[in-house]
């Protein structure tokens, strides 16, 4: 516990350090609050707004959340798929790969046309974001199991069901919270654009309506929002992480 | 306790074995040799000279390029580290069983047996990673012994200890062997090792390998290590070993 409280006092004296000279730069050149707001400006909006930043947020989560489930899913599938197979992996693989060139922001328009203005247009960017590194992670981790694994196993007279079960996929299963926190991050960003590019609701939507009517202290404020979801949505899948991978940090949990 | 020493343990006949790998690499050029049941035999040789190539043809990993071995299931521990990371001690010794899919709770209880039998209680819930390098060793060879397969092929089980904990653990296997009469084929690179455990010992040529000389070892057991006998042989296997070298 005081390693970790330690461990988080530099970025926070770093973070206070820079917020104090923002609202420092700001007072005394006098910017005014629809060019650069203060942060204590943006920190009394974003408490005075809490409840509408709330309700936007409460969307956005839905679109996030439905984005890494379907992206999440459709990775494993096709990353198990690619690693069990060398002729998807010859199909599959090289367009996988060049999709990921295609800009997100490209295509999101188009998504919009497609599915209209409501949650799934946004849904199918995050989860066409959040998909690429659940591939590459399923299919790397699952490659992960030593030859000498693989020699013991076979040894036994394990099946293929069996080595997958007992050895391939625990194995994989650091790499695989490796690529479910990137795509977290990724999808958070996926339904933000998704917002940006034609919505109702959600923090994206209420950051392009802030910016137009020069509320820039609640672009911040729902910036922050958005930021602390994000937090919480890898903050959650660390603490998942840890708990099924208990037998990798050293130190703690001694015994049962 | 009961270890099933009522089983039989089968013998092993390697005949003219040959391996030749797709890279061209020949590893074996022809070896023969025989093991009686219950019996122990230590393969020694130079690095590289294919000492695991022929245990994982032994284990019927790989196939030889020709010729045939005869040999009853094997359990084969793996030179490097195998123990399951995400599992407990405990659970990895009991591996075999759970793959055979025999009653957990039975084969639970006579790994526990075996743990407190060889200092290892209170470790059975522990992670590998928080064992030493020792206790991992003991709970993989565990784990071979509870695959209750008729031959044991060991690939250098105790190559990455320090010298007293590797004394230590080759009198306990020994004593594990005395109890269980399984055929035990052990592949090390101490010829100290290998005169202090071995019914035969199997020197091999450098690649690709032959049978440079095979003999037994007639001193009765336990054997000290300052036994004038065995300081003999091993000055002649060690001599025969340089001279392979060159």
């Amino acid at each position: 516990m005081i390693e970790r409280a330690r461990s988080a006092i530099a970025p926070l004296v770093l973070l206070v350090a820079a917020l104090g000279i923002w609202e420092t730069g700001v007072r005394i050149a006098s910017v005014p609050a629809y060019i650069l707001p203060a942060p204590s400006r943006i920190a009394m909006t974003f408490v005075a707004r809490f409840p509408l930043l709330l309700g936007h947020a409460a969307v956005t989560v839905t679109e996030i959340a439905l984005g890494i489930a379907l992206g999440g899913l459709a990775g494993l599938v096709l990353g198990t798929a690619v690693f069990h197979s060398r002729t998807i992996e010859r199909a599959v693989y090289p367009l996988v790969i060049g999709s990921q060139m295609v800009p997100v922001f490209a295509i999101a328009p188009l998504l919009i046309v497609w599915f209209g203005y409501g949650l799934w247009p946004k849904v199918a960017v995050a989860a066409l974001i959040s998909f690429f590194p659940v591939v590459v992670n399923t299919r790397d981790g699952l490659a992960a199991a030593s030859e000498e694994m693989l020699d013991l196993f076979r040894s036994l007279g394990a099946d293929r069901r069996q080595i997958f079960l007992k050895l391939r996929l625990p194995a994989a299963l650091p790499s695989l919270f490796s690529g479910a926190k990137v795509a977290v991050t990724l999808s958070v960003v996926g339904a933000t654009i998704g917002e940006w590019v034609g919505a109702r609701r959600g923090l994206g939507y209420l950051m392009i309506q802030s910016n137009a009517l020069l509320r820039i202290d609640l672009v911040f404020a729902a910036i922050l929002m958005l930021t602390l979801l994000g937090l919480l949505l890898f903050g959650g899948f660390r603490i998942i992480e840890q708990r099924a991978l208990r037998w990798r940090a050293p130190g703690d949990g001694k015994k049962e | 306790m009961t270890l099933h020493t009522d089983r039989p343990s089968g013998g092993i006949v390697v005949d003219r074995v040959t391996k030749t790998f797709r890279t061209g690499t020949e590893a074996i050029a022809s070896i023969s040799w025989t093991a009686p049941e219950g019996s122990w035999t230590t393969v020694v040789g130079p690095s590289g000279c294919g000492k695991t190539t022929l245990l994982r043809i032994v284990a019927g990993l790989i196939s030889p390029s020709a010729g045939a071995v005869r040999a009853a299931p094997t359990a084969y521990l793996p030179q490097a580290d195998t123990l399951l990371p995400w599992r407990t001690a405990l659970e990895n010794a009991i591996l075999a069983a759970e793959i055979d899919r025999q009653s957990s709770a039975k084969v639970r209880g006579e790994a526990r047996d075996l743990f407190a039998r060889f200092g290892l209680s209170g470790f059975e819930g522990t992670y590998p990673a928080q064992l030493s390098g020792g206790m991992r060793q003991r709970v993989a060879l565990i784990r071979t012994f509870l695959a209750r397969r008729d031959i044991l092929l060991l690939d250098e089980p105790l190559g990455s200890l320090d010298p007293l904990t590797r004394i230590s653990l080759q009198e306990w296997l020994l004593s594990v062997w005395a109890e269980l009469r399984r055929t035990v084929v052990l592949v090390t690179h101490d010829v100290e090792e290998a005169l202090v455990l071995s019914d035969r010992i199997v020197i091999l040529s450098d690649r690709p390998s032959t049978v440079e000389e095979a003999f037994s070892v007639d001193l009765p057991r336990p054997r000290s290590r300052t036994d004038p006998r065995l300081i003999e042989k091993r000055a002649a296997v060690l001599s025969l070993l340089l001279g392979v070298r060159s």
